[in-house]
């Protein structure tokens, strides 16, 4: 894999923000006015920027090597004790401000003997954890030879030190169309309209298939759909179930769903009750999204009370396990990988650039061939398809192609290649933002304000000498994460989803990047 | 790191969230106390979506579970906050949002000086202690819903790194002395407007405000001068709340107009608000499109306007709102403006407008108009006929006089909805402003 391209180390992400930092005049200035040793400064600069040059080729191999896993695990821990110094002496300088501006002249005069003491105490503080943390990471570096990393030259001058260049935004961010799926469309629909007159439970739709199919995509065009409105069903529901199966919070679920209204209720013998009450004699559309649980008993505690509906009512499921949908004795449709035909239409989709109708005759013949190695999976040509729009080079385009890591070991992850890939091409800051977001669990609804405000606390953003509002590097990492597909537009206004799978993504880096 | 069942807590952990649901298996705070060099702690209230089906009517809404599941699993620390706090010394990310037992801070939070980020929101706190301003590299302190906090630190200036600041819905209803001193403040949950207005206005003047802001104790500003320093021109805000106080019975209504005037929002505005206003009429800015970009605008008891402002000019306004404006008898041709009127309104609202009698409008007036509410609007004579028969829109009069009228109409919208039953009304989701009903 040309490691040229690749867009630089998640490690990286953090050394960047401590060269800044170091690099700022008012920590420059401080070291001065506090007689602080500013060679400490200097080694600890040179000393990170060699790490730094190691990084990329270090993350490349850790998934082959555990002891270049360990040794970057080693390193990390030693980048967050500098970070730690680096935010004490943050600290200090601006609690001398603060406390400069609210007492008087005369008095600081005064009192400045006194401050001596606490300034030789702290400047021998930060001078042994200076000097603590230049160990380590001499240490880590000598290592480099016995662990054979090579130096890459460009993370520590090249995308490092610029500014984060835009990314194009596309105008593909919510969905509208949906691709070679119009048959399984009809069949759903069809299944969901056509009269039945003997059954006394409501019938029951899998929709089956592996993680990054469309399942949920092609339910929600379903649920959607003109076909299905007021006439078609009496009552509605979309409950999202995932992979926290409890029989009190599914019905419960259910019920809210239907009534439109918080139920407090503990009793699950009381939301039966409701729920069957509500759904008596009514002809409802049920959606159960992403459901996991494979026990029977459970699954036939929450089927009771909607036994109750209407002939005709249905419950439409998405799950990855036949075994799910075979519990629940429900049809199955299994949703295939898409055709070639199909595959290409999504991908050209999101690969064209704003205003171009085609590509040329070079990019389109590896560009089929990149398709092939996507199997059909709609989320795996979205992903790709959105990394080449940003490269317009045919070389850019082969290096992907040619890349190692279609070939990658599935091992025990559901993680498609192709995402893995874009990982590997999101430029460091980015990477960083992206790992922090594991931290939350499936299904969370981000809200992007808060995760901004999180970034900034977490050292994420990079905003060189202030020159730019951090709430504002923080738009743009998002609106950059977004067109890159990896958060969607979640079906309440202003909120954001991680598809599953980019979530196990996320945890994996920070499994091992974190703890080890 | 997530927590994940029966797992202990590594030492080297340097984040770490969990869903309250797994809270059951979690061992109080005990485990996490090997991880000295924790930098998150990041309780994650669950947000739960739920699609609304078969009535359109509603928007889709989202349902914070949070009480519920504080009912469900009440937090139980196996060691004090003050223990904890000595042994996390490196936190940059804490929370406690929706901790109903935490109801006091201890002092040792001023030691936890890498500090970047403090959620306290939904706890049972009173009041923070006077070392948090010792946070000097504090970025963010989220306070909302602390129903029991009476007031912020009075040494909150000297955070001068603070970027934001919320306390939505707690007793507080002071700013400290020096606020005007955070410069570095882009959002602001509310500002409340001191007795003395003129300092008050100058310091929110000053303050480079982005996102939302609901400005309360608007009466306080007496010399409309005042209002013009609060600089909200100037402002990047998307959301604007002004409340005047309730029972504010205003002395003369040209001044009350010249204070709205001087209150002018930038025109990146989306969202309005306007609460207990006490003047009869608006300023011009707020219907003349001066604010191009307003999506959503809502006019809650300003009891002493006679006559609605022509809204109709608004022309991206997609959401309207009117409740509780009791000087309205008769909505007329002045609602709109012009021929074109609301040319983006898809939902109009009317609560509680106890005096009013009449309405007219044309077919032309609400081109894109899909829902309609009229409700507890007792004196109301009758809808008219052009709005009845419009196909597209769906409507619900509820508790109105002219429910009975209108039931005996023949050919009647079938996704119209009459109802004088108090039926729903305990349905605080359907009705949000009738629960006192």
């Amino acid at each position: 894999m040309a490691a040229e391209l690749v867009g630089g180390a998640l490690l990286s992400a953090f050394l960047q923000v401590a060269f800044d930092r170091l690099a700022s005049p008012q920590v420059v200035d401080f070291f001065r006015r506090r007689k602080l040793d500013e060679k400490l400064l200097g080694k600890l600069n040179i000393m990170l920027h060699s790490i730094n040059a190691l990084a990329d080729d270090a993350e490349l191999r850790q998934f082959k090597d555990p002891h270049v896993k360990a040794w970057l695990f080693a390193v990390k821990e030693a980048v967050f004790d500098a970070e730690d110094i680096l935010d004490e002496i943050d600290y200090e300088l601006t609690r001398c401000q603060v406390e400069a501006e609210s007492q008087p002249q005369t008095i600081t005069y005064k009192v400045s003997n006194f401050f001596n003491a606490t300034f030789s105490s702290f400047n021998n503080k930060i001078d042994s954890g200076l000097k603590e943390v230049l160990e380590k990471l001499e240490y880590l570096a000598r290592q480099k030879g016995a662990l054979g990393l090579k130096e890459c030259t460009y993370s520590s001058d090249g995308s490092g030190s610029k500014v984060p260049q835009k990314f194009p935004s596309s105008s593909l961010m919510i969905e509208s169309v949906i691709y070679g799926r119009d048959t399984d469309k009809d069949i759903i629909i069809n299944w969901l309209t056509f009269e039945t007159y003997n059954s006394t439970q409501p019938s029951i739709l899998s929709i089956v298939g592996m993680g990054g199919l469309g399942k949920t995509t092609l339910a929600q065009h379903v649920y959607n759909d003109p076909k299905i409105d007021d006439a078609t069903f009496d009552s509605k529901a979309w409950v999202c179930v995932s992979n926290h199966f409890n029989v009190l919070t599914v019905t419960r679920t259910i019920l809210e769903a239907i009534t439109h209204k918080k139920d407090d209720s503990e009793n699950l013998e009381m939301i039966h009750k409701n729920l069957k009450e509500k759904l008596s004699g009514k002809k409802f559309l049920l959606v159960l999204d992403d459901v996991w649980n494979e026990r029977r008993e459970e699954w036939e505690v929450v089927q009771t009370p909607l036994s109750y509906g209407a002939p005709g009512s249905r419950i439409l499921v998405t799950t990855r396990g036949e075994k799910v949908a075979s519990i629940m004795r429900s049809k199955v449709h299994h949703l295939k990988q898409l055709g070639e035909n199909e595959s290409w239409n999504v991908f050209e989709n999101h690969a064209l650039k704003d205003g171009d109708l085609e590509f040329s005759d070079e990019l389109e013949q590896i560009g089929k061939r990149i398709v092939k190695k996507c199997n059909g999976l709609p989320l795996a040509l979205k992903t790709i398809g959105c990394l080449l729009r940003t490269k317009s080079s045919t070389l850019d385009w082969k290096i992907i192609l040619e890349s190692d890591i279609w070939e990658l070991p599935k091992e025990d992850s559901e993680i498609i290649p192709v995402l893995f890939l874009s990982y590997l091409y999101l430029p460091s800051h980015l990477k960083k933002c992206f790992a922090y977001c594991a931290l939350f669990p499936k299904d969370h609804e981000f809200v992007k304000e808060e995760l901004i405000l999180l970034w900034m606390a977490q050292n994420c953003l990079r905003c060189p000498q202030q020159i730019r509002h951090p709430e504002g590097v923080g738009e743009q990492y998002f609106n950059d994460l977004l067109s890159r597909s990896f958060f969607q537009q979640s079906n309440v206004k202003r909120r954001f989803v991680m598809h599953d799978l980019l979530n196990e993504l996320a945890n994996i880096f920070v499994q091992i990047f974190v703890s080890g | 790191m997530k927590f994940d069942k029966g797992q202990c807590v590594p030492k080297t952990t340097r984040h770490f969230s969990f869903k309250f649901h797994d809270i059951k298996k979690f061992d109080g705070l005990k485990s996490l106390t090997d991880a000295k060099r924790l930098r998150s702690f990041l309780p994650l209230t669950e947000y739960r979506t739920l699609e609304l089906g078969h009535s359109s009517l509603l928007p889709t809404i989202v349902i914070t579970t949070i009480m519920r599941a504080f009912n469900q699993y009440p937090w139980q620390f196996k060691i004090s906050i003050h223990d904890l706090f000595s042994k996390i010394k490196f936190i940059r990310v804490l929370s406690f949002n929706g901790c109903l037992d935490l109801d006091e801070v201890p002092d040792s939070i001023g030691d936890l000086k890498y500090l970047y980020s403090l959620d306290l929101s939904y706890t049972e706190i009173k009041k923070l202690p006077d070392s948090v301003c010792l946070l000097y590299n504090l970025l963010i302190l989220k306070l909302n819903n602390c129903s029991k906090l009476e007031e912020l630190p009075l040494n909150l200036h000297k955070l001068t790194k603070l970027r934001c600041l919320e306390f939505e819905d707690t007793k507080v209803r002071k700013m400290p002395m020096q606020f005007g001193e955070l410069k570095n403040l882009q959002v602001l949950s509310t500002f409340f407007v001191d007795r003395n207005s003129e300092l008050s206005t100058m310091q929110l003047g000053g303050l480079n405000l982005h996102g939302r802001l609901s400005m309360k104790e608007v009466q306080n500003i007496l010399n409309p001068l005042d209002a013009l320093e609060a600089n909200l021109k100037n402002k990047h805000l998307v959301e604007l709340k002004l409340t005047w106080k309730s029972d504010h019975i205003p002395d003369d209504p040209r001044k009350e107009k010249k204070v709205l005037e001087n209150l002018q929002p930038s025109n990146h505005l989306e969202s309005l608000g306007i609460n207990n206003y006490g003047g009869t009429q608006f300023p011009n800015w707020v219907f003349d499109n001066s604010l191009s970009n307003l999506v959503f605008l809502q006019l809650q008891d300003c009891k002493y306007c006679l006559c609605l402002p022509p809204l109709g000019l608004l022309s991206s306004l997609k959401t309207l709102k009117i409740k509780g404006l009791n000087g309205i008898v008769s909505i007329g041709a002045e609602f709109y403006g012009s021929n074109s009127s609301f040319a983006s309104l898809e939902r109009l609202e009317f609560y509680n407008m106890n005096e009013w009698e009449e309405w007219e409008c044309k077919t032309t007036s609400f081109p894109r108009l899909q829902y309609l509410d009229v409700v507890e609007c007792p004196k109301l004579k009758g809808l008219s006929e052009q709005l009845l028969h419009l196909n597209t829109l769906d409507i619900r009069v509820i508790r109105s006089s002219l429910v009975e009228t209108a039931c005996t109409h023949h050919r009647l919208n079938s996704k119209a909805l009459f109802m004088s039953t108090s039926e729903y009304s305990h349905d605080p989701l359907l009705f949000p402003c009738t629960n006192d009903y």
